[in-house]
């Protein structure tokens, strides 16, 4: 059997798992990061339209050339990948990483390890939508692939389901290539992708937006012949009488994605709902020398997030492994209009960097956060969506000062 | 005069943007950008829209069968579905530079068709 070690293993050669190990290995740590693909970049590989690095390179790119930048970095830093590698299953006393590779099992212990797996797309099958079960029905990122990477339309018309990011730049792709799409329907009564994307991936090739609208039966014999939709009422109740009908060989589903978890679900905590990996500011795990950062832990809008909190995850494993403390840290609530958060634990006297996602549009409210009801941070009075995430950073020494070390709520007050 | 309401999209933020024009066309006051980027794009979209194309073209004995390309620079929308064809009667032969010309000076715009990864000969 192969054994190696390691300072610092990550896990995922993401954005994150990039971000992770460039940030420990410039604190002269070792560093070994292991890929279930044959090359880095993850996701971004794949997404070959642009807007990524506005923040974090201050530049615009798409995303293999985002991917390209961090991976050049990676390299100046002597950080070792190993590629083709599958985790298997972690072995907790003796801090080891057991991995399926072309070469066999192969064992890997560390002091501290990051665990930046990405995400998942939600599949059809949970959906439960009656029908035939017949080819042509796609979830996003899988079109993408064969788009993007294999040279393999997925079919000839389309209709898309689901209005998140990945659903509307498919939509765009598909037109370009030549695919017709004939409609992009969201079940919600507000669109789930940003803003830009709806105009220019939408509204510049006249595709209708149908939203409260849902995929109430797919029909076809082999292939996806027919498509039948339906308007929702306020309580997402099927509206008797407004069926339509599509004739369309492709149904692509952008519905939502659930970060991977899996495979380590045995050994830290995840959120019940969310399914993603629970950490504190300091992207730690209920393991002491265990980190996670990216989709994993939550669903991010940017890439940018997604390597910050990488960077994080990287600076707190070095932290770890040369000081080896363990401090105290307090849940973060969610208080009223708070959809989606990161993080769930605040680490006293450490700068606190949160993300969160409100649960429905507000025209004009701010987000506040206390502790017991001494309010520590209120932010500037703005429109929220649930579609764009908002990112707060407050310093420790602002929180230290009316901390009650208890917990922290946080919560989206309407005005 | 006419005032026209838009998203920028030269960013998530989505800044959300309008231009008011007179009868003649011409740009009597705009508001709502956060940046000069989103100014140009404003004062842009209202006389003849650009948009960068992202897609891919074909190579010829890479280890991989498309390299995903970009246009160096916005190209007018109007000619978008035009360069498309251009680009769909291509190809390149590995290996492929990151930043590799492949088309120069596509549909006359002054664009260039630039690789945005690298792919390598089988």
């Amino acid at each position: 059997m192969n054994r190696l070690e390691t300072d610092i293993l990550v896990i995922g050669a993401g954005a994150a798992g990039m971000g992770a190990a460039i940030c420990a290995a410039n604190s002269g740590v070792s560093v070994i990061v292991v890929e279930r693909n044959p090359d880095a970049g993850g996701i971004l590989n794949q997404c070959i339209h642009n807007g990524f690095g506005l923040h974090y390179f201050k530049k615009e790119f798409t995303g293999p050339e985002f991917a390209y930048q961090l991976y050049s970095k990676t390299k100046e830093s002597g950080i070792q990948f190993l590629f083709n590698h599958f985790l298997l299953q972690l072995d907790l006393k003796n801090k080891t990483a057991i991995f399926a590779s072309e070469e066999g099992i192969k064992l890997i212990a560390c002091k501290a390890l990051i665990y930046t797996a990405g995400a998942r797309e939600r599949p059809f099958g949970s959906l439960l939508i009656p029908g035939d079960r017949v080819s042509g029905i796609f979830t996003a990122g899988v079109a993408q692939r064969l788009t993007n990477i294999e040279n393999r339309l997925p079919g000839t018309k389309a209709l898309i389901l689901g209005s998140g990011d990945i659903g509307l730049i498919m939509a765009r792709r598909l037109t370009l290539e030549g695919v017709e799409v004939v409609a992009v329907c969201e079940r919600m009564p507000y669109p789930g992708g940003l803003a830009r994307n709806i105009d220019q991936c939408l509204k510049d090739f006249g595709i209708p937006l149908l939203l409260s609208t849902t995929v109430t039966e797919v029909r076809g014999d082999g292939r996806l012949r027919e498509v039948i939709t339906s308007s929702l009422d306020e309580n997402y109740n099927i509206i008797e009488g407004t069926q339509r009908s599509w004739s369309v060989d492709t149904l692509v589903l952008s519905v939502g994605l659930v970060p991977s978890t899996t495979p380590i679900m045995d050994y830290f905590s995840i959120d019940s709902k969310s399914r993603g990996v629970i950490v504190d500011n300091c992207m730690r795990t209920d393991k002491d020398w265990i980190f996670s950062a990216g989709n994993c832990v939550i669903i991010y809008d940017l890439v940018d997030y997604v390597t910050y909190q990488g960077e994080m995850a990287g600076r707190s494993a070095v932290n770890y492994i040369k000081n080896g403390n363990n401090p105290a840290r307090y849940p973060i609530k969610k208080g009223n209009g708070v959809g989606v958060i990161n993080c769930s634990y605040y680490v006293e006297n450490s700068d606190l960097e949160l993300y969160i996602r409100v649960n429905k549009p507000k025209e004009k409210a701010k987000l506040v956060v206390r502790s017991d009801n001494t309010i520590i941070y209120e932010g500037k009075p703005s429109a929220f969506i649930p579609s764009e995430m908002v990112r707060v950073k407050i310093k420790a020494e602002k929180i230290d000062d009316s901390f009650k070390k208890s917990s922290l709520v946080t919560e989206i007050i309407d005005l | 005069m006419k005032d026209v309401d838009m998203v920028c999209i030269q960013c998530p933020m989505g800044c959300k943007i309008k231009v008011s024009l007179d009868d003649d066309e011409k740009v009597t006051e705009i508001s709502g950008y956060t940046c000069k980027s989103g100014k140009d794009y404003a004062l842009q979209e209202v006389t003849d829209p650009h948009r960068v194309i992202t897609t891919s073209i074909k190579v010829i004995g890479g280890n991989l069968p498309l390299v995903s390309v970009k246009t160096s620079k916005p190209v007018p929308k109007r000619l978008v579905l035009e360069i498309m064809d251009i680009i769909k009667n291509s190809q390149v032969h590995a290996p492929v530079e990151l930043n590799q010309i492949i088309i120069s000076n596509i549909a006359g715009t002054g664009s260039d068709i630039l690789a945005t990864k690298s792919v390598e000969k089988l």
